[in-house]
């Protein structure tokens, strides 16, 4: 097996799901409880990813991460290298095409959430943080996690993302995803099966995770 | 009724549900309010509890300004010593009986909290069930929870939305004998809200009716239910 390849997608995976939960557990947050007007755009936009061609999805995140971009630009100017082709600039555009999968979990357990527990919370002398750790945390936390396994299981086999953004450096941007790709291109078919055997094992456990938490949710619901 | 009102508020909320109200609650004073659905009765209990900001008014309790649109002035729930028991209870389902209690007394050290959870639950005949999760207990059991839990606040104000509606004869026999209780001690103002009109003429001091979001007749419960205008809008025959 292409241990390396599947080493690089697993600390993709890693850091996408580990940069995205507490980003995810905010956005949720907001939209569940304090947007009004407008939210069904912004969910809207947060879909995107969903369902634009990973290639479209890569075009404009190369845009907008590249040298001519600013922030691409920015990006240079502190670390000395650019994003595009780079592992940050990988996980920056995980970021990006993972949201829906960190959001969308997490927006539905914090909707779950009978308004009254909190304003029970509040009228029991709750302030909004301890009333996050003590209501929300703990009725919401299967949702945050279903995000955290549905955004590591797609990292995990993302391809055309990454290869927009990374090419297929090995070591530095070749995911297992790439590779698999590029093995069958060398007609090594051995080698892609077990590297395709290894994110079919990943996917499988994580979609056991996703339906075991999603059974937890709907018990807390009552 | 005393000089000084244990609970003074005076709001009008506007928009397409528009509720006002005026009323003065002196120490230990139950005044049930009742009406007709969507009369205003539980939004006037949220405004007091600091969960709807009106567009006008003032709240004073306790000594406190909760509210005062005019100086700019609004204090939040969290901040306002109230014990409200929900019509549907509120109890947080992944705590116990004890946790749920303990939750209203985070500004107690932490033994003198458990003694004053004990004790509370003793007096509502809960004791034995302090490990016990909601979804454990009948639904007398529940509300006594949710009656511990605002009384633990040591609330300046209690404020019950239905309290005696869903459960048995017993459980309504200890809610109605704490709050009597509580009423000799000179404890808290009760605002109680109930369809009940014997529960409210047996228990409340004063009998509030409304009707389409404004107190149409406030007074003792026979006088007030004497009235034609009230026996009309509460449809007794």
């Amino acid at each position: 097996m292409d241990a390396v390849a599947f080493a690089l997608s697993f600390k993709l995976s890693l850091w996408t799901a580990c940069l995205l939960a507490p980003i995810g557990v905010l956005v949720a947050r907001t939209l569940a409880y304090q947007v009004r007007r407008g939210r069904a755009v912004l969910e809207g936009i947060i879909a995107l990813p969903l369902v634009l061609p990973p290639t479209v999805l890569g075009f404009y995140l190369l845009a907008a991460l590249g040298d001519a971009s600013p922030l691409g630009a920015a990006w240079t100017a502190l670390f000395g290298q650019g994003l595009v082709f780079s592992f940050e600039g990988l996980v920056a555009a995980s970021l990006i095409a993972n949201l829906p999968f960190a959001v969308q979990p997490a927006l539905r357990a914090f909707e779950a959430i009978r308004p009254e527990l909190r304003e029970a919370a509040w009228v029991s002398g709750l302030g909004p943080w301890r009333t996050f750790w003590t209501v929300e945390a703990p009725l919401a936390w299967p949702g945050v996690l279903t995000g955290f396994i549905l955004t590591f299981a797609h990292t995990m086999g993302e391809f055309g993302v990454v290869l927009m953004i990374g090419g297929s450096i090995p070591g530095e941007t070749r995911t297992a995803a790439l590779a698999i790709y590029d093995k069958v291109q060398a007609f090594d078919d051995a080698g892609a099966g077990v590297l395709a055997a290894a994110l079919v094992a990943v996917s499988v456990v994580a979609i056991i995770a996703v339906q075991a938490l999603g059974s937890r949710l709907a018990r807390h619901d009552r | 009724m005393t000089a000084e009102p244990a609970l003074s508020l005076s709001f009008r909320r506007g928009g397409p549900a528009q509720v006002a109200a005026d009323l003065d609650l002196a120490p230990g004073e139950i005044l049930a309010l009742t009406g007709p659905s969507g009369a205003g009765k539980t939004t006037l209990l949220r405004v007091v509890a600091g969960l709807i900001r009106p567009g006008e008014g003032r709240i004073a309790c306790g000594g406190e300004i909760w509210l005062d649109t005019a100086a700019g002035i609004f204090i939040p729930p969290f901040r306002r010593r109230t014990g409200l028991v929900f019509q549907a209870y509120a109890l947080l389902p992944h705590m116990t009986a004890l946790q749920n209690i303990l939750m209203a007394m985070g500004d107690l050290p932490r033994e003198q909290g458990r003694e004053e959870a004990h004790r509370l639950m003793a007096a509502l005949d809960l004791s034995g069930l302090e490990n016990r999760k909601p979804a454990n207990l009948s639904g007398g059991q529940q509300q006594r929870v949710a009656m511990a839990r605002a009384l633990a606040r040591r609330p300046s104000v209690l404020l019950l939305d239905e309290p005696l509606s869903a459960v048995d004869r017993r459980t309504r026999r200890r809610v109605r004998d704490q709050l009597a209780a509580l009423r000799e001690a000179g404890g808290p103002p009760i605002l109680l809200v109930t369809h009940d009109l014997e529960e409210a003429a047996g228990l409340a001091d004063r009998l509030a009716v409304m009707e389409a979001g404004r107190i149409l007749r406030c007074g003792p419960p026979a006088e007030v239910l004497a009235d034609p205008q009230v026996a009309g809008v509460l449809d007794l025959g």
